[in-house]
């Protein structure tokens, strides 16, 4: 392997064991992908007794069992922690993992889950105010401190936050909407959307970052792909992402992508995955 | 080192770095301690710039790092999580750990930290009906499900969770209070206690234990000490558990307690613990 890949993994978490998640990361950190991603889910969405991976409890585990690729919720629903625990959870694990850790966050999507949990989802607009809410609440933490900042939401009064992370993670929005798309570019470090969505969205995320006086080279840009249904059964090996990786990889930099997240739902996509470094 | 006397560590999360954090968990498992537990703080009392690691990351890299040791918050604060997010976030730190996850659990008692950060934190008891509905909440959810649940502060609607831990987790509740102990009774599977008043509300423990029809066999008592004060590098090297640990221990269980264990917060804490070994 000569350069590493620009391309990480989400590993899938539904239907999911942590031995076998854990695996799937080591094999594909030696393989050379350039991270592993987590979903933040707690229940399947058809069969609901689907084995289903805690998140940030894995990303932490995988921090200590891996050393060089890149570690991150894909992404972290801003409604299910508080963003102060978050911010706090967020920079111990970017020093715990020698500053690996990139944070996907957005709004969730699935209301059944908070429903059976008794976790508030409140209206998307909501969602999305909280969202870029916490996301200052998580930048003015990471500086240490002492902040006071009122918040319809989460306000802070001369609250501490050390040790700093340095450098601080860049926070991802994931957002397959317009609205993702321009509260990425106004407050985030980067965007992230899926194939059918990037191209796009991908201007307005620019406009928007634009007009916030920031400059596109500080941020960072990923595609994902999830291969149709992302809780169904579809195979990597026959996407191009594995028949033609450097082919697929270049026509996703061209469309302005920095980094690509394909989604491996099986020990076989792992396998694909490993081989598919041998086309690179 | 199946001979080894029941004496754990706590681990200070404040002023030391993560992977120094590791390493003593590394070390004092390789001498034979047979416990590895952190608090649940996110700014010091003290100097509140001092740095402070967020205990779940921690001790889910911890999972990865140790192989023998039990692993728990001592304990964690029922204000700072959801239940239902941290029933699973307990639930893959289980599976991960192979078993070795002890879920410390109690209502907290650093108002200035909650305020700081805009957390909740409502009078006592209102915390410990908090704490009371989430043990019950847990445990359902620990079933896999599905569980409806309908608690002033927790609510579940049909709420799925799998896989289910195998064996659960044991809850033990940190009481340092009447009111707090018989939470522990009544709700536990043991208590996390502090040596201030331990000698004085363990004969309620036991009495409240005796009123729920529990046995007090059943349960596990585990002792910390040094939380608070005695924060000497001498404390430590005078203590009996350090000078005399078999004698010292022997003394404890028939106070009740099953199993003590020591705040270290330096380096050379961790070097006079494993000294301490050789008088074993």
């Amino acid at each position: 392997m000569a350069d590493a890949l620009p391309i990480g993994v989400s590993i899938r978490t539904i239907r999911s064991e942590p031995g076998w998640w854990l695996e799937s990361a080591r094999r594909l950190e030696a393989a050379g992908y350039a991270g592993v991603w987590a979903w933040d889910h707690f229940i399947g969405q058809q069969d609901r007794t689907v084995p289903v991976v805690e998140g940030w409890t894995i990303l932490s585990i995988a921090a200590a069992e891996t050393s060089r690729v890149t570690i991150g919720p894909f992404v972290v629903n801003v409604m299910n922690r508080h963003p102060a625990v978050l911010a706090r959870m967020a920079s111990t694990l970017q020093i715990a993992s020698g500053g690996r850790l990139i944070l996907g966050v957005g709004i969730g999507g699935h209301p059944a889950e908070h429903a059976a949990y008794g976790i508030d989802f409140p209206e998307p607009r909501e969602r999305a105010a909280r969202l870029e809410e916490a996301i200052q609440v998580i930048k003015a933490l990471w500086t240490g401190g002492p902040v006071t900042r009122p918040s319809p939401f989460y306000p802070l009064e001369d609250a501490h936050a050390f040790p700093v992370p340095t450098p601080p993670p860049p926070i991802i929005v994931g957002g397959e909407k317009p609205a993702g798309a321009r509260l990425a570019g106004r407050v985030a470090d980067g965007w992230s959307a899926f194939e059918d969505n990037f191209e796009q969205n991908l201007p307005i995320y620019l406009e928007a970052l634009e007009a916030s006086g920031r400059r596109r080279e500080h941020q960072r840009v990923y595609v994902g792909w999830e291969g149709g249904d992302w809780l169904g059964d579809e195979d990597i090996a026959e996407s191009p992402w594995c028949l033609d990786p450097r082919a697929t990889w270049e026509r996703w930099r061209d469309a302005g992508a920095d980094g690509a997240i394909v989604l491996a739902r099986s020990t076989a996509d792992i396998d694909a995955l490993v081989s598919a470094t041998d086309r690179w | 080192m199946t001979d080894a006397p029941r004496i754990g560590v706590v681990l200070s999360t404040l002023g030391v770095g993560a992977g120094e954090w590791l390493e003593r968990a590394r070390r004092l498992e390789a001498a034979g301690y047979s416990s590895v537990w952190a608090w649940d703080h996110f700014v010091s009392r003290g100097d509140r710039t001092t740095p402070v690691l967020e205990s779940w990351t921690m001790l889910s890299a911890a999972a990865a790092s140790t192989g023998r040791v039990t692993i728990g918050p001592f304990v964690a604060n029922v204000m700072n999580r959801h239940p239902a997010v941290l029933a699973r976030m307990s639930s893959t730190l289980q599976a991960v750990s192979g078993g070795r996850h002890v879920l410390g659990l109690g209502i907290g008692g650093h108002p200035a930290e909650h305020h700081a950060y805009g957390i909740d934190f409502p009078e006592p008891a209102a915390r410990a009906a908090r704490l009371r509905e989430t043990i019950r909440a847990l445990r359902l959810l620990w079933t896999g499900g599905p569980v409806t649940f309908e608690g002033e502060h927790v609510r579940l609607t049909e709420a799925y969770a799998y896989a289910p831990p195998e064996p659960p987790p044991p809850i033990l509740v940190g009481a340092g209070s009447p009111a707090g102990v018989r939470i522990a009774a009544e709700l536990g599977d043991g208590w996390a206690a502090e040596a201030e008043g331990f000698f004085e509300l363990e004969p309620r423990y036991r009495e409240a234990l005796a009123a729920a029809g529990r046995r007090r066999e059943d349960q596990r008592v585990v002792l910390a000490f040094g939380a608070w004060r005695h924060k000497t590098p001498e404390w430590l090297s005078q203590h009996a558990l350090v000078t005399s640990p078999r004698e010292e221990l022997a003394r404890l269980n028939e106070l009740g307690a099953d199993e003590a264990i020591l705040t270290v917060r330096t380096t050379d804490d961790v070097d006079t613990l494993i000294a301490a070994t050789d008088r074993w």
